[in-house]
């Protein structure tokens, strides 16, 4: 719908990942019988720093950067492949973000509030545009997710189901004449019509400001078809969906996300080579 | 509040444009207030004035005849941006009172100049952001120090419009003529310019006369927030955005994106800022609105609505054992259930409560404003609140276009 001008030019997409939950903000269970007889604790370090035994680092390893990627690998990264998937966009110039651990103390060294703001660039696919990402596990309300893809025409919002509002642009610009004298101001309207005719009033004459909603059928599972995929490429040796490069040009910007809030900088990518610039 | 038959306030207009004759309209509508004077640098606006107001207002093409006299208590500022410190500082030594119309200043820098005129006057000084006085704010301010949202983690806030006017297109007269209007006036201390009446009419969108949204439209969103959570500014400033859609030869970004980290104080904990503009919307409504986080609820504004929604929090926390063998789930469960024993079902209660406000903000505002020069009170937005608002609003506009995020020092009022 994006590529057949459905909303008209694209200017801003935002997205968004909410939780307000002890699982959400994945403090997963721990098993009684966790111990070094059980579990195989190097093995889980692997090139990890050197760390005592401590399960709770094993079983809640999100919350963790020596292990885990914390908001952003784990929630951003799907706002970014969902996004890039939609729009053909390959990924940002600019990646700035920001945010803290306000709720969550539970000795975890990664955020659970986090935003970021990216620079999409022109490109064949699609024109410049904004990137807003919003992660907060303490929402206040429950969980929810979704993207708007806001054009000059109209918004694509994604979160149950698709939803397409169209709203075609004015047909007269309309004026603001009210602090010129009266003479001026009939002086203006005359030209002003002779622009743009006065059109009557007729059922005919408004303009469409259409909205349909698109859902998935009942019980649909993504997780279903996106190893079906998987299956069907290994079959065919058809290209997969989701390949390295895309793979990475979603992780890229990702991480970037980690980076630019724990170094408090702006950082800039390069979406064709997938590298981070100097 | 009651005034006496002899004490009236007599009001003089610097700069008769759209946001200036809107003032003239609310100032006057207060009792006991009088328009005297007006001054603009098109001859066409002072004519529209004495059709309204009566040929005997006073009119004048230089500012600094308002401030010369003497029958004039309080000015009402609405030039373009790039005036406002200098007018506002002079006006305060002049002994008149002030309503300087948002953003107080143009550039970070002139803040301080202002503040320190104000306190040498001793007069009013009144910042022109009337959301700080609608009672949308004044009920979410009084909902937060209640708790009623539980601890603050996030508030974005957002001013979308999507019609020409609406992104500054507005109106120039058919045939303006230059003996009408005094450019070099205009231009002040602007950089030189040949006369172009679009630059004039449609200022706001070329940086050197204006703000862009951010002075515009961002300064409402930094002065409700600040109404609301008792803050005095944050201490980083990130922004991005761009010319999408009103390609018209402005240099003013069209859709602009601000995040900005606002550290714990006495009134909040630490929070994020997230702000948008966005003048091509794709929708057909202007929406203007906050949505305040907290971990026990949500506070949502539009212009003259409120909602809050509270939700309390689990009582328990869930678990996560479905990977675990059959016996581990077990032992699991038993002790899970010591420390959170099966009760009954209890439903948590989440409540959502609605407020409408009736009264116009700007005339709330303006009602302060004249409240506040008959001594009824200090200035509900004074030159420190304005500063603390306009400041990181600039520093949106500087991070856009120089690409870099600017730290702030929100206690001394100095870059970081």
């Amino acid at each position: 719908m994006l590529k057949a001008g459905a909303i008209g030019e694209l200017n801003l997409v935002e997205a968004w990942w909410d939780r307000n939950s002890a699982i959400g903000a994945w403090q997963y269970s721990i098993p009684p019988d966790a111990n070094p007889e059980t579990i195989s604790w190097e093995r889980f370090l692997g090139a990890a720093p050197r760390h005592a035994f401590d399960p709770i680092r094993l079983f809640r390893w999100r919350n963790y950067q020596d292990y885990g990627t914390g908001v952003a690998g784990d929630l951003f990264v799907h706002l970014f492949s969902g996004m890039h998937f939609v729009t053909g966009a390959i990924g940002p110039e600019r990646v700035f973000a920001t945010g803290g651990l306000r709720f969550w103390k539970d000795g975890r060294d990664v955020p659970d509030v986090m935003l970021g703001l990216y620079d999409y660039a022109k490109s064949d696919a699609h024109p410049a545009f904004n990137l807003s990402l919003r992660v907060n596990f303490v929402n206040g309300a429950g969980e929810t997710s979704g993207f708007r893809f806001v054009g000059s025409e109209g918004i694509i919002t994604i979160g149950n189901g698709v939803t397409v509002t169209k709203q075609p642009r004015e047909t007269e610009p309309g004026y603001t004449i009210d602090t010129f004298p009266k003479a001026t101001q009939e002086d203006f309207l005359k030209k002003y019509r002779e622009q743009y005719p006065q059109q009557e009033a007729k059922a005919d004459s408004m303009r469409a400001n259409g909205e349909a909603r698109y859902l998935p059928p009942p019980r649909y599972n993504d997780h279903l078809d996106h190893h079906a995929n998987f299956f069907a490429s290994l079959r065919s040796r058809q290209p997969v969906v989701e390949d390295a490069l895309f793979g990475i040009r979603a992780a890229g910007p990702a991480l970037l996300s980690n980076m630019s809030v724990f170094e408090k900088r702006q950082i800039f990518w390069d979406p064709t080579h997938a590298k981070v610039k100097a | 509040m009651p005034y006496a038959p002899n004490d009236q306030v007599q009001i003089a207009l610097i700069g008769a444009g759209g946001m200036g004759q809107g003032d003239a309209r609310n100032a006057t509508a207060q009792p006991g207030t009088k328009l005297t004077a007006a001054c603009d640098i098109y001859q066409s606006r002072l004519e529209h004035m004495r059709e309204v107001y009566g040929a005997n207002t006073w009119i004048t093409r230089d500012y600094r005849e308002i401030l010369a006299r003497k029958d004039i208590d309080a000015v009402l500022i609405a030039t373009p941006d790039h005036w406002h410190a200098r007018i506002t500082k002079e006006a305060l030594a002049a002994g008149k009172h002030v309503y300087c119309q948002k953003p107080m200043v143009q550039k970070v820098e002139e803040g301080p100049g202002v503040i320190a005129a104000e306190k040498a006057s001793g007069k009013i000084l009144q910042v022109g952001s009337q959301y700080v006085s609608s009672h949308v704010f004044v009920k979410a301010r009084e909902l937060f120090r209640q708790g009623a949202i539980g601890e603050l983690n996030l508030v974005e806030a957002w001013l979308d419009r999507n019609s020409a006017l609406g992104a500054w297109q507005y109106s120039l007269p058919a045939n303006p003529n230059p003996q009408d209007i005094d450019w070099d006036r205009f231009l002040g201390h602007a950089p030189k310019h040949p006369f172009d009446p679009i630059r004039l009419f449609r200022w706001r969108n070329y940086g050197d006369y204006g703000t862009g949204v951010a002075g515009d439209l961002f300064i409402h969103l930094l002065s409700g927030l600040h109404t609301v959570t008792g803050s005095i500014g944050p201490t980083k400033v990130f922004a991005s955005g761009g010319v999408r859609f009103w390609k018209d030869g402005r240099d003013a970004p069209d859709v602009m994106l601000a995040i900005l980290d606002y550290p714990k104080s006495n009134a909040h904990p630490a929070f994020t800022l997230s702000l948008r503009v966005n003048l091509a919307s794709g929708v057909g409504q202007e929406s203007f609105g906050f949505r305040f986080y907290g971990s026990e609820g949500i506070i949502t504004t539009s212009y003259s609505t409120l909602r809050l929604e509270k939700h309390p929090r689990e009582t328990e926390p869930g678990y996560t054992i479905q990977t675990f063998a059959q016996k581990d789930q077990q032992a699991f469960l038993s002790e899970y259930r010591k420390q959170y024993p099966a009760g009954p079902v209890a439903l948590r209660p989440e409540q959502e409560f609605r407020f409408s406000p009736q009264a116009d903000a700007h005339q709330l505002h303006h009602q302060a404003f004249a409240n506040s020069i008959r001594g009824g009170g200090p200035s509900v937005e004074d030159g420190t609140f304005g500063y603390r608002a306009a400041a990181p609003a600039l520093l949106c506009n500087q991070s856009a276009t120089e690409g870099i995020a600017f730290g702030w020092d929100p206690v001394n009022l100095r870059r970081a």
